[in-house]
């Protein structure tokens, strides 16, 4: 009995060291890393530029427009400077008066894509569909 | 008797648990992560309310934060830009392009690739953002 025991424990350990669990491990865990460094999560969102672009060329001067210009440090309505509490006021009332109006959006050199992105958020939340991205005529350029 | 034989054993048998973790680990990551090529240039894009999902992502065109240009994984200046993007264009007139532009970068510059890319015939043109995080308006 003493002796039998060893004997039949020693086969499958030999078994088992001739495919070897540990490279199966390090390659897995390699794969791991490798899949946990290469991918991301990130939740991708998208605003749709084309109609604006399209329409910034053609803004008609006659129809009835909303002028927001996007300063370093506020906003301006029609050339009128206004804080953030106006600002939603003013517009819900303009979108009253005119649920397809035209709102023209110019931001100031240098401010940054985030705050437009975050205007342009805004203008839609009040229900705003036309909106148009016009550059500052004294923007530079690339 | 008092001797436990399992135990010579046991060393490889304790790691079956850790290696169906492992495993299940990394089924997650391949199968819920996505793999993107890395962009030239270091971007962090502007996030937005926007309920438009994204899925494929083919023609983007990254803008940098101080303005620089880059498409099909090489940064480009401004005049190889417009000769690239004329011959993608040429070759396929429909397609979806992405414009992918960091949160700093002048709003400014943005409006000039858009009319860029504009002139140059690309029809459909979509701002790409991040999903909102809770954040302060503008």
């Amino acid at each position: 009995m003493a002796a039998a025991t060893p004997t039949r424990l020693a086969r499958p350990r030999r078994r088992r060291s001739l495919i070897g669990l540990t490279p199966l491990i390090d390659v897995v865990f390699i794969l791991l890393i490798f899949f946990m460094l290469a991918s991301n999560f990130l939740r991708w969102r998208a605003i749709d530029l084309s109609a604006p672009v399209r329409a910034a060329a053609t803004v008609p001067v006659e129809q009835d427009v909303l002028k927001i210009e996007i300063l370093m440090d506020g906003m301006t309505i029609d050339g009128a400077s206004i804080t953030m509490t106006q600002f939603d006021q003013q517009v819900s009332d303009r979108l009253a008066q005119d649920r397809d109006l035209t709102i023209v959006i110019q931001p100031d050199v240098g401010v940054p894509l985030q705050r437009t992105v975050s205007t342009l958020d805004r203008l839609r939340s009040l229900g705003a569909s036309k909106l148009n991205l016009v550059r500052d005529p004294q923007a530079a350029g690339l | 008797m008092q001797f436990d034989p399992p135990k010579a054993t046991a060393s490889d048998e304790q790691l079956l648990p850790l290696v169906d973790i492992i495993l299940m680990l990394l089924i997650f990551f391949m199968l819920a992560g996505t793999l993107v090529a890395s962009d030239p240039l270091q971007v962090n894009p502007p996030d937005s309310a926007s309920e438009t999902h994204v899925n494929e992502r083919e023609l983007v065109v990254v803008l940098g934060q101080n303005g620089e240009l880059a498409f099909d994984g090489e940064v480009l200046d401004r005049q190889t830009f417009e000769l690239v993007l004329k011959e993608r264009v040429a070759s396929a007139p429909e397609a979806q392009f992405w414009l992918k532009a960091d949160a700093q970068a002048d709003s400014n510059d943005v409006i000039v690739v858009m009319e860029l890319l504009r002139e140059a015939g690309v029809e459909r043109l979509e701002l790409l953002t991040l999903q909102k995080t809770d954040q302060e308006n503008p």
